[in-house]
């Protein structure tokens, strides 16, 4: 009370003060800012400004078009455009593209005969305030705030493949990750967990990274299924058949409770960060099942790495800085090897189940480079387990995003019949024949940042699990900015001793960790 | 200490210059930038002239003697005639987020120590000023002094109702779709 009287009293004896503020606030409440929206026939469809982001086209059963990247088609007299097709609920019937990135997708636009369009809109939604509130706090918060942008956390790493899902195209799987040059060369399988199967199954791949990819195949691996049926594939490089999978009943990790980041494939992920002192640091996660019957179990794991592989692999291409072409063809020519390898240092996930004593027994690892594509493993466990089932991971901290954990009742193993693909579209880029190039195994498809192609595909079964075996190698291409880090005695650290240069950049790593995933994400290269 | 008193005298003015906006409940509406991607109508609010009634919900369609409101799921139909005053609110404004950014801006420039005497002033001024003139958008249309037909541009069929359309298959606004 006494505050607010000090206070009263403050300002009854500054009425200068008053009056300014009073000024100000009456100024700004003077001010309106419109937001316009303009509806239009088709007749004038010629007078709307090409420059509005979006246009909704709504036809005359009630339905409505939202598009993005549109255009009015005078040859077909038809409206062009990227975006969804809602029914008269607003229920999304089909998404051509993604209308909040507004990206550049590789489907074919929709093409609306006018004809059947009642009316079409426009919005200008006004000027946003939020700019200038965003430079002076920016501003402001920019005084002792690290830049967010890094070199090393840039997109990178492998082909990415896209596929439908049903109702717009998903990142399914990236290829051969850990292959970085010619001699690492390798086949790569990913599961294709979220793609919606049909007869004429297409893939879109890109290079969206500052690389050039060598893929020499990419064919699909099929397997026929039942409702309720999913197959799954083993670290030993096994299929497995599954009739149902139990989601678990409790989880715990360091944090303390986690089942809610694993019930569930949705890309809520259970992560955590790196070691502050040593990156080459465990941490365990316990996770609980309910099991009925006394059954054939596989524990399923959906996962895929965060960028501190990434960012070792960045880190020791600028190390070699000016050298690297040297660096590159001696390890070609086996000159050098590590002594170490650093991402075996860091190691995958192992999974550990009870025997009868209690005793922690290891059932498998799964290990696979990567941090884009979420991929979907099996670990067989050993023998039938029944009632409550605790299982064990074992992970290096900071390294793993884990989407997913199940508990899958393996019914068979199973063979893949093998399909390649039987034409190749060019969306961009430069290879004259594509399909020659993926077909004959003597040769490659090469392919440089911002090129994409579509890969089709002739299925055999209308309900099968899919499977993406690709091979290949990619090359780096080297930013100005490594160069500068230059630095052999570092390189030697990581080659050779990666347990104590684990230690070193530790600090590194942390200083950039928080923002490497949205870096990441916002940097993949795309042709305009 | 004087400063930190001038501080809030101009939040407590602001904040109190700031409650007139107008909005609708929360989810009824899209905000401002989704109004280009957001399908649905604007929040109603009608006055009747018979029973002097306020009638509320989503706005449907107009047709040229009658208008057609989404009220607790179930289509209405109100004629033209009938009607005294209408309100059509288009979407909700961002103050209460610019709000937060304000006072969060605010409470940073602290970190700036000694530069504090030099970033919390402009931090401040654009925030209140950013926050009052976001409050003061225009996001509603009135009837009669704008005809039904210009309302309408904000109706979930701004053609007018579809033929064919069975008003019992009409569901109430799910959530925007970003």
């Amino acid at each position: 009370m006494v505050r607010i009287r000090c206070y009263i009293t403050y300002i009854q004896k500054r009425p200068g003060y008053i009056i300014i503020v009073f000024i100000l606030s009456f100024l700004v409440s003077c001010a309106t800012i419109p937001v316009r929206r303009e509806t239009k026939k088709v007749s004038e469809i010629a007078t709307i400004d090409p420059s509005f982001k979006y246009i909704k086209a709504h036809m005359q059963d009630g339905s409505v078009y939202i598009l993005y990247d549109w255009h009015f088609d005078t040859t077909a007299i038809s409206l062009n455009g990227y975006g969804s097709f809602l029914d008269i609920n607003r229920n999304i019937i089909s998404s051509h593209g993604n209308l909040k990135s507004r990206a550049k997708t590789y489907v074919e636009p929709y093409k609306i005969d006018i004809s059947d369009i009642s009316l079409l809109e426009t919005n200008d939604p006004g000027p946003s305030l939020a700019g200038g509130l965003t430079v002076v706090t920016g501003v402001t918060a920019g005084i002792g705030v690290y830049c967010l942008i890094n070199p090393k956390a840039c997109f990178g790493s492998c082909p990415t493949f896209y596929a439908s899902n049903g109702d717009t195209l998903e990142i399914q799987a990236e290829g051969f990750s850990s292959s970085i040059s010619p001699s690492l060369e390798k086949n790569d399988i990913d599961m294709l967990y979220t793609a919606r199967v049909k007869n004429d199954f297409e893939l879109v791949v890109t290079n969206e990274a500052l690389e050039t990819h060598s893929i020499r195949y990419a064919n699909l691996l099929v397997f026929e299924k039942q409702s309720g049926e999913r197959v799954f594939y083993s670290p030993e490089g096994i299929f497995y058949k599954t009739e149902g999978i139990l989601p678990p009943t409790g989880c715990q990790n360091n944090n303390g409770e986690c089942l809610a980041n694993v019930v569930n494939a949705d890309r809520i992920e259970l992560f955590s960060l790196a070691d502050p002192n040593n990156l080459d640091s465990k941490e365990e996660i316990i996770v609980t099942f309910e099991v009925e019957n006394d059954e054939n179990v596989g524990l399923l794991v959906g996962k895929r790495q965060t960028l501190l592989t990434t960012f070792l692999m960045y880190q020791g291409l600028a190390y070699m800085g000016k050298s690297t072409t040297y660096w590159m063809a001696e390890f070609e020519r086996n000159k050098i090897a590590p002594k170490e390898n650093i991402f075996e240092l860091l190691g995958g996930i192992e999974v550990f189940s009870k025997d009868t004593c209690g005793n922690w027994i290891l059932e498998g690892e799964i290990n696979e480079t990567g941090p884009i594509a979420t991929d979907f493993n099996i670990i067989p466990l050993a023998n039938n387990l029944h009632g409550k089932v605790e299982l064990k991971l074992r992970l290096n901290k900071g390294l793993w995003r884990i989407d997913y954990l199940g508990l899958a009742t393996i019914s068979e193993k199973v063979a893949p019949i093998l399909i390649q693909p039987y034409q190749v579209e060019t969306i961009t880029g430069t290879e004259i024949y594509p399909l020659n190039n993926l077909i004959d195994t003597n040769k490659y498809l090469i392919t440089y940042p911002g090129d994409s192609y579509r890969i089709k595909y002739r299925l055999p079964f209308e309900n099968a699990e899919l499977f993406l075996d690709s091979k290949g190698f990619y090359l780096e291409w080297i930013r100005d900015e490594w160069v500068t880090e230059q630095n052999f005695r570092k390189l030697n650290l990581m080659f050779n001793h990666p347990s104590r240069y684990l230690k070193l950049c530790a600090p590194d790593f942390k200083k950039i960790e928080p923002h490497m995933e949205e870096t990441f994400w916002n940097s993949r290269y795309e042709k305009r | 200490m004087k400063k930190g008193k001038l501080i809030i005298s101009i939040l407590l003015i602001v904040m109190l210059n700031c409650c007139s906006t107008i909005k609708a409940p929360i989810g009824s509406v899209p905000n401002r930038k989704a109004l280009r991607t957001d399908c649905y109508g604007g929040w109603l609010d009608l006055r009747l002239n018979s029973s002097n009634d306020t009638v509320t919900g989503e706005f449907i369609a107009a047709n040229e003697d009658s208008i057609y409101i989404m009220q607790s799921g179930k289509v209405q139909t109100y004629a033209i005639s009938n009607i005294s005053s209408a309100r059509v609110i288009t979407f909700n404004n961002s103050r209460g987020a610019y709000v937060v950014w304000t006072v969060a801006g605010s409470l940073l420039t602290i970190s700036n120590g000694g530069f504090l005497v030099f970033t919390l002033p402009p931090v401040l001024i654009s925030g209140i000023l950013t926050t009052v003139a976001e409050a003061k958008r225009i996001n509603y249309l009135d009837y009669p002094s704008n005809s039904f037909k210009e309302l309408s541009k904000y109706a979930r069929f701004p053609q007018g109702m579809p033929e064919g359309i069975k008003t019992s298959d009409l569901k109430q606004r799910l959530k925007p779709i970003y």
